[in-house]
């Protein structure tokens, strides 16, 4: 268990407007010769006073965690049960907290948050189960939050837990690909259920007349003088779609300099084109939003020169209407069992149900999101907590999710969430 | 497993709720206080029910605005006061209320929303109980040392206020 007292106390300004309020009620209390307004005055400076004088209470807590399985592999679900402890001498009186469930990672059952009381010396636990994806070795730090009974003021911090939950990197059963599913499809040839004649390796079985010789084990032919034919994974072309939310809502950036999530996930469409290009797939270009631009699946020099011209004017177009485009004309458009690859920084429902909707409608989906929030006030930060509650509402869903931090590059990113092989 | 008690944000979104009718009644005296009031008290449940905050914060301008315009029809200076606390309550509790709905519906939370009513209660038991305090001792003070406590609280207000 480690703990970090770096966190500052800080104001949540849950108060702001009671200064207003009280000079007000003082002043017409002073001017209508209402005693009683001005006690209600005095009553807005002694909470003022309150506010500007006390503290949050120290980061005193410990963390610990215990689970069902200390190596899992992808897909397996493990039960997480979190110890709390207050090791300080002062009560924690509002503790909240947050446990690092990586990105990829599923809750399926429980909740990996938590809001209770601590006396000094006093433990709670809390569980839930996770749905171990892959990439990932262990949980991240929790964060903590910390208030006053009142909650005027706060402090965050953040704590690890050294000697719980370390699972070693994630391995795909024999039949498995190790990528989820929907990126496999993408970066790679798609592996279907029957045997063939593809390159990846699926299994060794027993001889049967008429299997072609250069399918023959003939290491194990040497060893034991037993014939046994090799199987691969049979191979087929994708149909890939890739779509940019350019509406108005996803012209979002972490700060005025930075790149908004439009360009983001712009520069990762065309990344992306180019790869799955490349692996030999045929790739369709989308635009949510104002222009609402459709380039129907294809390759070729041709279809690239298309995209690369069309798509800067798209996401540029200006945003009149685009808020309004749920996207039910890309539902329509998008051929069936397509693989469609969502780039949207999901900070409204209305894209979250696109995603939700194609993928019930037999298109596997995955959603990159480059991530547009920040942290400095507090409604950014219910912004961005909003925003990772919807990521995970997709996950459960069966969506896989790429939650693309500001500051990395595309590859980085998907190699982080263990996309990549 | 733990088990789940409660959906996060009950315990303080009832708190307000009741807190805003007793409001209300405290500052309703006559027809607009409140029409304020029930306004306040609507906003503040429709704010609790979808979860947003400005909503909840709207209620609370609206209930504060029953006390101002209580206060000057001539409401009792104790149900002032009690309706101003009742307001501060129904406002802190009902944004504690909104921020629990992003812990998901299966958090546990019910301790951290007792101690946090408990808390806000006390507190503001304890301001208007010192606020009352000079009526309690029949102390009737002049007009100058009345404008003076005024000119008091502003000058606190304001020292409050700057930054270190």
């Amino acid at each position: 268990m480690t703990e970090d007292e770096g966190g500052e106390s800080r104001p949540t300004n849950r108060w702001r407007g009671l200064v207003g309020a009280t000079l007000v009620a003082g002043a017409l209390g002073l001017v209508g010769r209402r005693p009683a307004l001005l006690l209600a005055s005095a009553v807005g400076v002694v909470l003022l006073a309150y506010a500007r004088t006390t503290a949050a209470p120290p980061a005193t807590v410990a963390v610990a965690h215990t689970v069902s399985e200390a190596d899992p592999a992808a897909g397996e679900r493990v039960a997480v049960t979190v110890r709390l402890t207050n090791t300080g001498e002062r009560p924690l009186f509002g503790l909240r907290i947050a446990d690092g469930v990586p990105p990829g990672w599923t809750v399926v059952e429980g909740a990996p948050t938590h809001g209770t009381a601590l006396w000094p010396g006093a433990t709670t636990t809390f569980g839930y189960t996770v749905e171990v994806g892959a990439g990932a070795r262990g949980l991240d730090p929790a964060t903590v939050l910390l208030r006053d009974p009142v909650g005027v003021v706060e402090r965050e911090v953040t704590v690890a837990d050294d000697d719980g939950f370390e699972p070693t990197p994630v391995t795909a059963a024999d039949d498995e690909p190790a990528l989820p599913t929907a990126i496999t499809r993408l970066l790679g040839r798609k592996a279907v259920d029957a045997s063939g004649e593809g390159v990846a390796f699926r299994s060794v079985r027993e001889y049967r007349r008429g299997d072609p010789p250069s399918r023959i084990d003939w290491r194990r032919r040497a060893r034991t003088g037993a014939l046994a034919t090799v199987e691969y994974r049979a191979e087929r072309r994708l149909t890939v779609v890739l779509v940019v939310d350019a509406r108005r809502a996803a012209a979002l950036a972490p700060e005025p300099t930075a790149p908004t999530a439009i360009q983001r996930s712009c520069s990762a469409v065309e990344r992306l084109y180019a790869t799955v290009t490349d692996a030999g797939h045929r790739v369709g270009v989308a635009t949510l939003g104002p222009a609402r631009m459709w380039i129907p699946p294809g390759r070729g020099d041709a279809h690239r020169r298309r995209v690369h011209e069309q798509l800067p004017d798209a996401v540029s177009a200006t945003p009149d209407d685009g808020d309004a485009d749920d996207g039910a004309w890309l539902r329509q458009r998008v051929p069936e069992r397509a693989t469609v690859v969502l780039c949207t920084p999901a900070c409204d429902d209305a894209v979250a149900d696109l995603a939700r909707r194609l993928e019930a409608s037999g298109r596997p989906t995955a959603v990159v999101s480059p991530d547009p929030t920040a942290a400095d006030t507090a409604g950014r930060r219910l912004a961005r907590l909003e925003r990772r509650q919807r990521l995970q509402r997709l996950r459960a869903g069966g969506v896989p999710v790429l939650d693309w931090e500001p500051g990395f590059e595309l590859p980085t990113a998907l190699a982080r969430a263990g996309w990549l092989s | 497993m733990s088990r789940s008690v409660g959906r996060p944000g009950t315990v303080t979104g009832a708190t307000a709720l009741l807190a805003a009718l007793g409001g209300l009644v405290l500052a309703g005296v006559d027809g607009l206080s409140t029409l304020a009031g029930v306004g306040g008290l609507a906003l503040l449940a429709v704010g609790l029910v979808r979860r947003t905050r400005p909503a909840v914060t709207l209620g609370a301008g609206c209930l504060g605005t029953a006390v101002v315009l209580g206060g000057l029809a001539g409401a009792e200076r104790s149900a002032v006061v009690a309706a101003t606390a009742a307001a501060v309550l129904a406002w802190t509790t009902g944004q504690t209320s909104v921020e629990l709905a992003d812990h998901g519906a299966a958090a546990r939370t019910a301790r951290f929303e007792v101690t946090h009513v408990a808390g806000t209660g006390l507190l503001l038991a304890a301001v208007a109980g010192v606020t009352l305090l000079p009526r309690v001792v029949r102390v009737t003070p002049s007009p100058l040392g009345l404008a003076l406590v005024v000119l008091g609280a502003v000058c606190l207000t304001g020292a409050l206020l700057a930054d270190d």
